[in-house]
């Protein structure tokens, strides 16, 4: 098929969802914007009653907010990463995938940040951040990281819908609002798709995901030392950065299963999304969660093994009041993925997609109990130490902003799903790398 | 369909197992505290009656707060001294009134005891010391330009003096976390006992120590202490080290600085860049629609 037909074949597919807005669509809208809400009313508890509303205490001072935070952050830098790799390496059948994973993406790295607000004690002393930074901090370093990393990734956002923008400009078929039309055309910057043009965005995006994959492996890295340099149980290790950086492949490769299976149901993509593609992001789930079994492995088994007395007691606390957590978090979350997508027969889309909503439920798992039971095994006890100090649950309003965070990630995806079609139309029909040559 | 297949069995498979993770809630059994009360006389001859309510968690004491606690003297008809109620360390410390007229037994002592009444929730318990009232007087004198202490101890008995002999008693200086321990030995029979002090002990800026003779904890006469600030120690000098790792320092490790520098310009250098062909994009566009018109 030429591109221009493949062009027109999937506008036809997305001019219901472009042109008009269901019933059904705005119904889920509100029922987020509700759980949104619900996430509102926690904020304002949480600033006028103050962190006592939460869980967190002296002791476990880092909570759900902390764990959010790295979860979310860890689904941008897979997005960056896995389309980053697959742009790069000019894959053929990302193209139907690649806008998902750049989506994902920015709208984590939108997300993530909140968290680490909602965590903070005195947030009109935000700014010292900025007007006294000292390098030598992590914390630092992860201001700088995410800030650099919000902007690449809104570049290389922009850069893959510059063409896009062109085509819904440019056509006639869908009967578009005037406002949106002007939109399209102040963004597509006037592209026309000349030789010059393609070559411009082409060599930009090419730069772009390189560099966004260099920085997603730093800023995840960086994210990770603010534990590996701390002096707390279960924190001080080496491998944080690279385990930190895996486990971020494997929940967002679980996530982009996930998203890719919602989609291909809602806008009936079954032609363009294939068995092929779940396959393929199933295998990546599947190497991606060996890794990361492996990496987990070797760091429990290295803090077991050394017999550090807080060591022995944070494990014996992971198999004890965590007992389920840790079993599911790092059992049942990394052998189940391998099980289902290393046998042929089971590799279903369903099942290859049940594996991945497992992967990203395990992920999160894991984060709390990185989290949590390092901090409720203090090296010292501080001093006035109470025991409702010591244990850590989330309160309503700690539920309330997860809710809430989950939610904002829905919204924005359908409305970005809405201003464009989540099929990247330019990639479907795009020119490759030996026919840029040929323009050069 | 999809709500039935997967949701419903993941939520019950959650709900299951947290619901699993509770207990029955068992009804819960009264509080057994744990009541202390210790004797303080200090440099001015005040009294302090120190009472304290723990509670026992897993062999940890967990303080009591905001509970009452009556003061007495006395063995058969009591004297109320007052209450006060426990603080958040579980603490309730009595300062009694100067000239208190205190029923003395026949050996001398005098009885205090201290009690919680109890509620349905924390039982009632009680304590009591008996203490002997003594004074210690200290002088601090420069012997031959040799710093020099002296401890004298005595009762008063209708008026008179009485020295205590062959009693424990102890010297120290206040250090920042405890005291440290000069000396220690029996009253003489004159009441008295006299050490020397090193010349190096470190005091504050100026040199200043506080030097403490005590009965610690004595069997018959509680704690009875005396302190007294004196320029006998040397001058220290606090000088921070310069450290790069200190949360309040401004400098920061060279190689750290220029590794960052060389990432974050090499990665805004690619961001200009891309935007600057952003802009080529927007301005190829224009000369062609004006090629175009032409």
């Amino acid at each position: 098929m030429n591109d221009i037909a493949q062009q027109d074949k999937l506008l036809a597919k997305f001019k219901p969802f472009l042109e008009t807005t269901s019933t059904r669509w705005y119904l889920i809208l509100l029922v987020l914007i509700l759980i949104f809400a619900w996430g509102i009313s926690g904020l304002v508890t949480q600033i006028t009653g103050g962190h006592i509303v939460t869980g967190m205490r002296d002791n476990v001072v880092w909570g759900v907010y902390i764990v959010n935070f790295i979860f979310f952050m860890g689904l941008s830098y897979a997005g960056a990463l896995v389309s980053g790799v697959l742009h790069l390496f000019n894959s053929e059948w990302r193209k139907p995938i690649i806008r998902m994973a750049e989506l994902v993406t920015v709208i984590s790295l939108m997300i993530g940040p909140f968290f680490i607000f909602l965590c903070i004690g005195r947030l009109d002393r935000l700014h010292y951040l900025f007007i006294h930074p000292r390098i030598q901090s992590p914390i630092s370093w992860d201001v700088i990281g995410i800030t650099t990393d919000l902007i690449g990734c809104f570049i290389y956002l922009y850069l893959s819908f510059i063409e896009d923008f062109a085509i819904l400009r440019d056509q006639k078929s869908i009967n578009l609002p005037k406002w949106r039309q002007k939109v399209y055309k102040f963004l597509a910057l006037g592209y026309t798709g000349t030789p010059k043009q393609k070559k411009i965005i082409h060599k930009s995006r090419t730069l772009m995901s390189a560099m966004i994959i260099a920085i997603a492996i730093i800023v995840y890295s960086v994210l990770a030392w603010i534990f590996g340099v701390t002096l707390q149980p279960g924190w001080d290790s080496t491998i944080f950065g690279p385990y930190f950086v895996i486990a971020a492949i494997f929940s967002g490769s679980g996530l982009m299963i996930i998203l890719m299976w919602i989609f291909r149901r809602i806008y009936h993509l079954e032609e363009f999304i294939t068995k092929k593609h779940f396959v393929n992001m199933g295998v990546l789930l599947l190497v991606v969660a060996a890794f990361y079994g492996y990496f987990t492995f070797c760091d429990y088994l290295t803090k077991w093994y050394g017999s550090v007395k807080i060591n022995a007691e944070l494990i014996d606390k992971l198999f004890t009041e965590f007992n389920w957590m840790f079993i599911f978090a790092n059992y049942f979350g990394i052998i189940i993925p391998i099980v289902i997508v290393g046998i042929p027969h089971l590799r279903t889309i369903r099942n290859i997609t049940i594996a991945a909503v497992i992967a990203v439920v395990a992920l999160w798992v894991n984060r709390y109990i990185i989290v949590i039971p390092t901090l409720e095994t203090p090296f010292l006890p501080i001093q006035e130490s109470r025991a409702d100090w010591l244990s850590y649950s989330p309160t309503w309003v700690e539920w309330s902003l997860t809710a809430g965070g989950v939610a904002i990630f829905i919204i924005l995806f359908k409305l970005a799903s809405k201003f464009l079609p989540i099929i990247s139309l330019s990639e479907m029909s795009g020119v490759d790398h030996r026919e840029l040559k040929i323009l050069e | 369909m999809i709500i039935k297949k997967y949701i419903i069995p993941l939520f019950l498979i959650f709900s299951g197992s947290s619901v699993a993770g509770q207990e029955t809630p068992v009804e819960e059994e009264p509080i057994e505290p744990v009541m202390e009360m210790t004797y303080l006389k200090d440099t001015e001859g005040n009294i302090n009656l120190r009472s304290s309510m723990v509670n026992y968690v897993n062999r940890q004491p967990v303080p009591l707060p905001g509970l009452e606690i009556i003061f007495y003297a006395g063995e058969d008809s009591l004297v109320s001294l007052g209450s006060v109620t426990t603080d958040k360390e579980g603490w309730a410390i009595l300062v009694l009134d100067e000239g208190l007229d205190l029923p003395v037994g026949l050996d001398g002592s005098v009885r205090y005891f201290a009690e919680y009444q109890g509620t349905d929730n924390i039982l009632s318990a009680e304590y009591e010391v008996y203490v002997t009232d003594v004074n210690l007087d200290m002088e601090l004198t420069l012997l031959d330009s040799v710093k020099t202490i002296s401890l004298r101890a005595y009762s008063l008995v209708e008026g008179e003096e009485v020295p205590v002999a062959d009693e424990d008693i102890y010297v120290y200086v206040k250090r920042m976390f405890s005291d440290l321990p000069l000396g220690e030995d029996f009253l003489d029979e004159n009441g008295e006992f006299m050490t020397e002090i090193p010349d190096d002990i470190p005091g504050d800026a100026q040199g200043y120590i506080e030097i403490i003779g005590r009965f610690n904890d004595h069997y018959l006469f509680g704690t009875v202490e005396n302190r007294q600030t004196i320029q006998w120690g040397m001058p220290t000098k606090h000088e921070i080290p310069v450290s790069q790792r200190t949360l309040w320092t401004q400098i920061a490790p060279l190689w750290m600085v220029i590794t960052l520098s060389i990432l974050l310009a090499g990665v805004w250098g690619h961001y200009i860049f891309v935007i600057i062909q952003l802009f080529r994009l927007r301005r190829i566009a224009r000369k062609e629609e004006s090629a175009t018109l032409v």
